[in-house]
């Protein structure tokens, strides 16, 4: 087994376990975006890298993807928002 | 033919016996010139459009011509005014004309309101003094005037009130710049420290500075991760990613801003997701906004573009091979990013860093949508002065110290970092 699949076997059971502490679906939908795609996006690194290089380059894309999402969340934000049919900024 | 040997070797010169030096002077004198007109359009415009209105906001800072221009006679009388107890009869009696002239003239930015409105900054609740004085002073035919002026109103009995006058008839003023460092003419007319309600402007260039720095350091922390993905990453998914830059950078401020508010309000979806969670209750709902925590958030996120761009260009320059480099030299990654990647791209952080910081220091719109009152910045002062209060000159004296504050920032910058070393990539 790589160690990429190591990565994606631990992410598989911390979703389990979030979808049975939660029992709620879009939660875990949240967790599955948010913590899966620098998952999605991790490459097999060099055969010298150790578990630690792995967990540095997750984290590393993890902070990023938090990044990213931060800079284009107000941007989509106001799509729903555009369907407003309420005085003030509400969410129908 | 002529014999070469006549000429002296220093001067060359051209067959018909003027130096080599100067005709070609006079042949380029064409080309010169032309290429001069051709930046003449951008000279005028940078002229009309930034020096002059830059020379107008000095001006309009220390400019005093209000009294001076209302009351003519009184303002050459009174120079000659020792300070101690009343002015004599006959200035006084200058003082009546001149207001009963300026009352029947009427002539713009020449009335006694106008001038009712310049003593009132200094000397609070003066105006009503002025205009009820101007309107009863009409009546008065002879003298003595200074007594009917004291019939008037007892608080024309009063050395303060024509000290300030006789300060606002020179013609230019250090008082707006007083006013913007929380200063004020006493009773004797020495310079003091202003009441302590009215101290706001020095706290609040303080608090623009450590904003603006609190958000180009927290910009810098964002953009560095995700100008160093961009740049290591295939051009394919890098560009594709590079959108989710941009889309920001593309969008309306307002539109922007307007979105933040719609996030992080008390009933917005932050706060929405937090009490769906539970971590917070839904009377503890989190106030991010009309604080400076959102124009902080607000802010960061308008200006990450601008960090993250010139960062990506000078980190796309640095050759992969160096950080491997330095490893195979034995460094640990820390090491080979700490002495060999960071000293790189320092360029890169040199251009973001000033960009935001000047970008921020001056930023209007945001704070003024999602500050409240406490995330307020200088030049949301400076917009209240001009669009509100109209005092005018307070609001070019504020602005001139930002320009000044800008310019000291530009050239300490210059002496620690250089700016030979700014790069855009």
């Amino acid at each position: 087994m790589t160690k990429l699949q190591t990565g994606y076997i631990i992410f598989a059971v911390l979703t389990a376990l979030v979808f049975l502490s939660t029992s709620s679906v879009s939660v875990t939908l949240g967790f599955l975006f948010l913590f899966g795609t620098p998952l999605f996006f991790m490459k097999a690194l060099p055969a010298y890298a150790t578990h630690l290089n792995y967990f540095n380059k997750y984290i590393f894309l993890l902070i990023c993807t938090f990044i990213f999402v931060f800079l284009i969340t107000p941007i989509l934000i106001i799509m729903p928002l555009s369907f407003n049919a309420e005085p003030y900024f509400t969410f129908t | 033919m002529q014999d070469s040997s006549t000429t002296t070797p220093e001067t060359l010169v051209t067959a018909d016996g003027v130096p080599l030096k100067q005709k070609l002077i006079q042949s380029t004198r064409r080309a010169r010139w032309r290429a001069l007109l051709l930046t003449l359009p951008l000279v005028i415009f940078v002229l009309v459009s930034f020096i002059f209105p830059i020379g107008q906001m000095l001006l309009r800072s220390v400019n005093n011509d209000t009294a001076s221009s209302v009351l003519p006679n009184f303002t050459i009388a009174i120079k000659d005014w020792d300070e101690q107890g009343l002015p004599p009869e006959q200035t006084i009696k200058l003082f009546v004309l001149d207001m009963q002239e300026a009352r029947e003239k009427r002539e713009i930015g020449k009335t006694v309101g106008n001038l009712a409105t310049r003593i009132n900054y200094e000397i609070p609740g003066s105006r009503s003094l002025f205009t009820s004085s101007s309107r009863k002073l009409a009546r008065v035919t002879e003298g003595p005037y200074t007594e009917a002026l004291l019939e008037i109103s007892e608080k024309w009995d009063n050395p303060v009130l024509w000290r300030s006058l006789k300060r606002a008839t020179s013609d230019f003023t250090p008082y707006f710049y007083m006013a913007a460092l929380d200063l004020k003419y006493d009773d004797e007319g020495n310079i003091t420290e202003a009441d302590e309600l009215y101290q706001i402007y020095v706290s609040n260039f303080f608090k623009t500075l450590r904003l603006s720095a609190t958000i180009t350091f927290i910009c810098l922390l964002l953009a560095f991760p995700v100008s160093y993905l961009l740049s290591t990453l295939p051009l394919k998914t890098s560009n594709l990613l590079m959108i989710l830059v941009l889309l920001p950078f593309w969008t309306s401020l307002l539109v922007r801003t307007t979105a933040w508010i719609a996030i992080l309000q008390t009933e917005g979806i932050i706060n929405d997701i937090l009490v769906f969670i539970g971590l917070v209750g839904d009377d503890g709902r989190v106030q991010m906004i009309y604080n400076q925590t959102g124009t902080i958030i607000a802010m960061v996120h308008i200006l990450l573009p601008f960090m993250i761009l010139p960062l990506f260009s000078v980190m796309k320059t640095i050759p992969p091979s160096y950080m491997r480099a330095a490893s195979s030299m034995g460094a640990k990654t820390f090491t080979a990013f700490r002495r060999v990647y960071f000293p790189l791209t320092l360029p890169g952080i040199a251009a973001g860093t000033l960009l935001v910081f000047i970008l921020a220091i001056g930023y209007y719109i945001t704070p003024a949508l999602v500050g409240g009152e406490d995330g307020l910045l200088i030049s949301n002062l400076i917009a209240y002065h001009i669009q509100k209060s109209l005092n005018w000159s307070l609001g070019a004296a504020l602005g001139s110290l930002l320009l000044v504050i800008v310019l000291v920032l530009y050239w300490l910058y210059n002496k620690i970092v250089g700016i030979e070393k700014l790069s855009f990539g």
